[in-house]
């Protein structure tokens, strides 16, 4: 690879606005592991996609809110409730 | 013989199976079509959720999402020149144009039936050669069995995009990786860095996921992806009788191609569809069209892609060789179900064998029925803007990771994994090396040790065998034309596959 291109890949990983996104969706996915032991799944879940929806791209707080509260929702019936996937149980009780 | 393919048939009707089958081939044309989310994660995705069933009904269903995926892949590529995966880049090339023109239904269609021919036929193949090539392999010693897996990886290394140097080092990453872990013969810990998590190696799930799953994510999350779609209803499904007579001979010949290359190791669904473009573009009366819409370039790909995808069960089933980083997963889902597969399965488990084949029979069928009517469905899971798609597919991964071992560690492994594998890509590095030597590594090392314990230490025994022999002579070829400078050549990108 000749140095140019290699400047060029490298700039193009310094790219401010598409890092950004990186790092944030980074800093989710090890936070979930993180938090899923301390405040159990649902509410991890829920933190998971306020944070993905918003902070990503941002859309208004109803969606991200009301998206969220779909996806935890649906995961806890999916997961836990048909799939029987036991998950810690935190802080909460769920 | 055919007392054995309506023993099959019995099991694969069970209500059960058929579910599983059904539920395999779904999930399997959803994974086509959500772009970068191929067939690998997806199989590594549902492989823990398939440990309480039983093996046949587990292996139905992860084999539907493989040439489900196929299905697929196909539809994104025809209907908004996104290739769902590796496989489908081709169909855009005539797919879309096509659609262009307003015949987005008739490229669907052929593209649906032509899958269903290849894939039909190429089962057909497999149930006549397999039995015949087990026989065949119950002669294979240790010694053989490591040459074709050495052989194997070289010719995936050999077929890898971009410097074969690149790949070699992610060949040899691989094999480094997938000796962590607790020697099984003398039990040394080995590469554990003191890590208590370690002693078991790094788990393959994880591996997969993040490698193929996260990384694409990541990757994704660069740039907004712009999704404009031509036709948003789909009319007149069924190809015109001109297009049959168009395509019959290039489904014919995709077949053929496409189940002669899904046997070699490295070569694949992938390479199928490139070389029946090629070949296509050839023997047409009309090369200069193609690239406009011309239904034989999407006929004779899309059945070869699919031929390959059937035919690669053919090394799996009776070599336990697995021909690419998608069927490695395979036989590791195997292998955790207790089963072993190589030149004993059909004798030993004739109920899987028979039962899987006849079930890929109906996978095909039900992948016909299920992407035409459900095309719209497709097309609307594409248009979903991708900030609300990857937020789920993250989860899927996440919570996919957990579902192994119901270990936070494995998500971690999995996300730091998945960086490694964003910044491979991005520095072009491929993941399907890695997967496959990871896979594959601890599997050879075992055969390698048999035979040097069955030869006493002399290594020569690699070499008494024409066909240890001759695998190993023909990796050396391989591996020493690529350092010719006439193959500086660029392939595409098999990493999705």
């Amino acid at each position: 690879m000749k140095t140019e291109d290699l400047i060029g890949k490298v700039d193009s990983l310094i790219l401010p606005k598409n890092c950004r996104n990186i790092i944030l969706t980074l800093v989710v996915l090890f936070a979930y592991p993180l938090l899923l032991g301390l405040i159990g799944f649902l509410p991890t879940t829920f933190l998971f996609f306020v944070a993905l929806l918003r902070f990503v791209e941002p859309k208004g707080w109803g969606v991200v809110l009301g998206g969220a509260g779909v996806g935890a929702i649906s995961s806890y019936l999916i997961f836990q409730y048909w799939l029987k996937i036991e998950f810690p149980i935190g802080i909460f009780g769920m | 013989m055919f007392d054995n393919i309506a023993y099959g048939f019995g099991i694969a009707f069970q209500p059960a199976n058929i579910l599983f089958c059904f539920l395999g081939v779904l999930f399997g044309t959803f994974t086509g079509v959500l772009p970068g989310f191929g067939p690998p994660a997806a199989i590594a995705l549902l492989l823990p959720l398939t440990f309480g069933l039983s093996p046949v009904a587990a292996i139905i269903l992860l084999s539907g999402i493989y040439y489900g995926a196929m299905y697929g892949g196909s539809t994104t590529s025809v209907l908004v020149n996104i290739p769902g995966e590796a496989a489908s880049i081709i169909t855009c090339m005539e797919g879309y144009p096509m659609a262009r023109k307003g015949r987005a239904g008739a490229a669907l269609g052929i593209s649906a039936f032509g899958s269903l021919i290849g894939g039909t036929l190429a089962i057909v193949g497999l149930m006549f050669v397999a039995p015949p090539l087990s026989d065949l392999a119950l002669k294979f010693g240790p010694p053989e069995f490591f040459s074709l897996m050495l052989l194997s990886m070289t010719i995936v290394t050999y077929v890898s995009s971009g410097p074969p140097v690149k790949a070699l080092m992610m060949a040899a990453l691989g094999l480094s990786l997938g000796s962590v872990g607790l020697d099984k013969v003398s039990g040394l810990p080995r590469f554990t860095l003191g890590v208590g998590y370690l002693l078991d190696g790094i788990p393959l799930i994880p591996l997969v996921m993040g490698l193929f799953g996260i990384s694409e994510v990541l990757l994704n999350l660069e740039r907004t992806l712009q999704v404009e779609i031509y036709e948003k209803k789909v009319r007149n499904l069924l190809p015109t009788l001109k297009d049959w007579a168009a395509s019959i001979w290039p489904i014919l010949r995709g077949t053929g191609l496409g189940f002669f290359l899904g046997l070699l190791p490295g070569a694949g669904p992938v390479l199928a569809s490139f070389i029946s473009y090629g070949v296509e573009k050839r023997v047409s009366r009309h090369p200069e069209k193609f690239g406009t819409g011309m239904i034989e370039g999407v006929a004779g790909p899309e059945s070869a892609n699919n031929a390959a995808a059937q035919s690669a069960f053919i090394p799996l089933l009776t070599l336990g060789v697995p021909a690419s980083p998608t069927v490695a997963i395979l036989l590791a889902a195997f292998i955790m179900h207790g089963i072993q597969p190589g030149p004993l399965l059909i004798s030993q488990q004739p109920g899987l064998f028979w039962g899987v084949v006849a079930s890929m029979y109906l996978g095909n069928l039900m992948l016909l029925v299920l992407n035409l009517p459900l095309i719209g469905l497709w097309v609307r899971i594409v248009l979903v803007p991708y900030v609300y798609l990857f937020p789920v597919i993250l989860f899927f991964c996440l919570i996919g990771a957990f579902s192994i071992n119901f270990s936070a560690g494995d998500i971690y492994m999995m996300v730091i994994l998945g960086v490694a594998g964003y910044l491979m890509k991005k520095f072009e590095y491929e993941p399907a090396p890695l997967v496959l030597a990871f896979i594959l590594g601890p599997i050879m090392e075992k055969a390698m040790r048999q035979s040097l314990i069955m030869s006493q230490g002399d290594f020569s025994i690699f070499f008494q065998s024409p066909i240890s022999c001759g695998a190993l002579l023909l990796a050396a070829f391989l591996l020493l034309t690529t350092v010719l400078p006439s193959f500086k050549k660029r392939r595409p990108s098999l990493g999705g596959e």
